[in-house]
C-alpha cells in the first residue's frame, strides 16, 4: 500500500489540537484505557463466542463510564485477528484452548480520546504466543527508533515492515497510526502516521502494529501513544 | 452469485480497490474491496451491486457481508472456465490493488420476516447464492427471535458448501436458527441430507401457510422451489421472494432513488426537507446534506449523531437495539433521542421528522 506524503510544512497544522486539549487528561485516559483492556482480557475464556466477548467488553466499559468511543469496540478471536480495522468479523468464532485474541478500544471520556490495543493468548501454542509478544516488541522497536532518531512517520512504518518481516510476520499497513487529541481528532487530521514526512511529536500520535502470519489465519495487534520509556 | 447486469449507469459508478482475493473452495473466490472515494456505498443485505471490469464488462453480485457503511464490500465469485471476470481475476491485472468501478445497490430481495408471529422464515440457497443469505443472517438473525429461521444450502459435494462451519456455529448459538446442508452428488461418506434444497425443505416443513421464503441461487432451483412450496406446502405465492430477474431473465430496475423525504428541525434555522434514498440511514442523509458528521462510521459508538425524534414519529420507529440502547443510556438520553446512524429509512418512515441538537 502506498501512502500519500505529508510534508513537514504541514506538521503544525496536522499536529493541531482542539480547545479542550489537556496533556494530563489525555494521559489519564490512556491509563484508564490500558486498565480497561486488561480487565476485558481477564474476563475472556476459551469457549466464548467472539460476539459475546464484544458484548461483555461493552458492558465493562459502560460500567467504567467509558462506553462512548471514537471507534467501535473490537475483540477479535482466532482467524478474525487477521481482519483489518473496521472489517466485520466472521460470525460465530469461538475462542479455542490454544488460541489468540486481541482487543482494540478507543474510549472518549468527556472531551479526551483514548486508544489502545493489545493481544493475548490462551493455552501454550508457542507460535501464537510469539505472535502476540512480537506485536508488542515491534511496537517498542519502532518507538525506540522514533525516540533515538527523530524518524518521520513514513520512516517509522518502513522500519516496522522490516521489523515484522525479520520476525516472520506481515505488517498490515492499513493500520498505520493516526492522530489523537481532544475529541474528535478526526476534525484535525484523519490521515495515517505512515504518511507523515516529519517526526511526529509526543502524545499526539498513536502507533499501531498489526501483524499476521504469512500463511496461517492468525495475527496480533498492539497500539499505544508515542511516548517515552518511562510511560511503559 | 453472478447475475445479468442492469444497464450501466455511469453516474452511480464508484471506484473501488481490490484489497484481497482469497479462495473459499476449488472455484469460489472471496473478493474484499474498499471504496476509494465518494460517499460510502450503502446497501440493504440481499441487494446486489454491479462490478464493471476495465474492459467494460459488467457483472453483478450480492455482497456477502452485512453493510457497515464504511465503503467495504465482500463478494463471493464462482470462477468459470472462460468467464470474463474469472479470466480477469486469474490474469496479472486481477490482483490486490486493482481498481474496479462498482454501481448500485439494486434489487429488493431483502430480509422480509413473515407477517404471522411464530411462522417460519425459510432461506434457500445454492452455490454462491449463499452470499446475500449470509449477509442477511449476519444483519438480522439475532433480532429475528420471534420467528424460526431455517436455512437450506445446496451443492453437489461437500466442498461446495464452503461456509458450512460458520452456519453450524450460528445454529449452535441461536436456538431459533436451523441449518441444513443438502448435497446432490456427495462422493465422500455423507450422513447429511441428499437431493435438492427445495425437496428437503418441503419434507421438513410440510405446512408453510403464514411463512415466507427467500430463495437465492440457480434459476432452476428458484423455479422448482416456488412451484413445489406453493403447491405442496400451502405457501402463499406472494410470500416467495427471489431475485426477480433470476427467474424472469429480465434486468431489475435500479433501486435507491431519492424517493423518501426527511424533515429536519434545526436549532436556529427553518426546518429543511431532505430527499432520502430508501435503505440508507438517517445519518447518511444528514451527512450528505452537510448537517451532521458522524465520527465512528455508523457503529453506534461515538454518539455524535444523537438526534431527537418528533413525538408523532416515535412509535413508528423500531425500538433501539441493545447496542444503541446501551450507548443512549450511557449518554443520559431521553426517550425522544435516538442515534441517526441506527435508523434505516424505509417506506413507512417517509416524511420522518427529526430534530438536530
Amino acid at each position: 500500500m502506498t501512502t500519500q506524503a505529508i510534508s513537514s510544512p504541514d506538521q503544525a497544522r496536522l499536529e493541531g489540537v482542539g480547545p479542550a486539549f489537556d496533556p494530563e487528561r489525555l494521559l489519564h485516559v490512556r491509563t484508564l484505557t490500558r486498565q480497561a483492556i486488561q480487565r476485558i482480557a481477564a474476563a475472556i475464556q476459551p469457549g466464548m463466542f467472539e460476539e459475546d466477548a464484544v458484548e461483555m467488553a461493552r458492558d465493562l466499559l459502560a460500567e467504567a463510564g467509558m462506553l462512548r468511543g471514537w471507534h467501535d469496540v473490537y475483540v477479535r478471536f482466532g482467524s478474525n485477528t487477521t481482519k483489518t480495522f473496521g472489517a466485520p468479523s466472521d460470525p460465530g468464532v469461538v475462542l479455542g484452548e490454544d488460541d489468540l485474541f486481541f482487543i482494540d478500544i478507543g474510549p472518549v471520556l468527556q472531551d479526551w480520546e483514548g486508544d489502545g490495543g493489545d493481544s493475548f493468548v490462551t493455552g501454550r501454542d508457542p507460535d501464537k504466543a510469539r505472535c502476540a509478544a512480537d506485536a508488542r516488541a515491534i511496537f517498542h522497536e519502532v518507538r525506540h527508533k522514533w525516540l533515538s532518531e527523530r524518524a518521520t512517520g513514513r520512516a517509522l512504518y518502513d522500519y516496522a515492515v522490516s521489523c515484522a518481516a525479520a520476525r516472520g510476520w506481515v505488517l498490515n499497513m492499513d493500520l498505520s497510526g493516526h492522530r489523537i487529541a481532544d475529541f474528535p481528532h478526526a476534525a484535525i487530521h484523519e490521515g495515517p502516521l505512515a504518511g507523515a514526512d516529519f517526526p511526529p511529536s509526543r502524545l499526539l500520535w498513536v502507533l499501531e502494529i498489526h501483524i499476521r502470519h504469512p500463511s496461517e489465519a492468525y495475527g496480533a495487534f498492539f497500539e499505544d501513544l508515542l511516548l517515552e520509556d518511562s510511560y511503559f | 452469485m453472478p447475475r445479468t447486469a442492469p444497464p450501466p449507469d455511469q453516474a452511480r459508478l464508484q471506484p473501488f480497490r481490490l484489497e484481497a482475493l482469497t479462495p473459499l473452495n476449488h472455484e469460489v473466490l472471496r473478493l474484499e474491496l474498499s471504496q476509494i472515494d465518494g460517499p460510502p456505498l450503502t446497501y440493504r443485505e440481499g441487494q446486489f451491486v454491479t462490478v464493471r471490469l476495465p474492459d467494460g464488462t459488467a457483472r453483478s453480485y450480492s455482497p456477502a457481508a452485512a453493510c457497515q457503511g464504511d465503503g467495504r464490500l465482500e463478494l463471493h465469485i464462482r470462477t468459470l472456465p472462460g468467464g470474463r471476470f474469472s479470466t480477469w481475476l486469474r490474469s496479472d491485472a486481477g490482483r490486490s490493488g486493482a481498481l474496479l468501478d462498482i454501481g448500485g445497490p439494486y434489487g429488493d430481495c431483502v430480509w422480509t420476516p413473515p407477517a404471522t408471529a411464530g411462522a417460519p422464515l425459510l432461506l434457500l440457497a445454492t452455490g454462491t447464492g449463499i452470499a446475500p443469505i449470509r449477509a442477511m443472517l449476519v444483519r438480522h438473525l439475532a433480532g429475528a427471535g420471534r420467528h424460526p429461521v431455517h436455512l437450506y444450502w445446496g451443492g453437489l459435494d461437500q466442498p461446495d458448501l464452503y461456509l458450512s462451519e460458520e452456519f453450524a456455529a450460528l445454529a449452535h448459538r441461536h436456538a431459533h436458527f436451523r441449518y441444513t446442508p443438502v448435497l446432490a452428488a456427495a462422493t465422500e461418506p455423507w450422513r447429511g441430507r441428499r437431493g435438492y434444497v427445495q425437496a428437503a425443505a418441503a419434507d421438513d416443513l410440510p405446512r408453510l401457510d403464514g411463512a415466507r421464503v427467500i430463495a437465492c441461487g440457480s434459476p432452476a432451483m428458484v423455479d422448482a422451489a416456488r412451484t413445489l412450496l406453493v403447491a405442496a406446502c400451502g405457501l402463499a405465492p406472494d410470500a416467495f421472494h427471489a431475485d426477480a430477474f433470476v427467474a424472469q431473465g429480465a434486468a431489475p430496475m435500479p433501486s435507491g432513488d431519492a424517493s423518501l423525504s426527511l424533515e429536519v428541525g434545526l436549532p436556529q434555522a427553518p426546518a429543511r426537507r431532505l430527499a432520502a434514498p430508501p435503505g440508507g440511514t438517517v445519518l447518511n442523509t444528514l451527512a450528505a446534506a452537510g448537517l451532521l458528521q458522524g465520527v465512528c462510521g455508523g457503529q453506534a459508538a461515538c454518539g455524535t449523531c444523537r438526534i431527537g425524534i418528533a413525538p408523532a414519529w416515535r412509535a413508528a420507529l423500531p425500538p433501539p437495539g441493545r447496542k444503541e440502547a446501551r450507548l443512549l443510556a450511557a449518554l443520559g438520553s431521553g426517550p425522544e433521542q435516538r442515534l441517526a446512524c441506527q435508523i434505516c429509512l424505509e417506506a413507512p418512515l417517509d416524511g420522518l421528522r427529526i430534530e438536530l441538537p
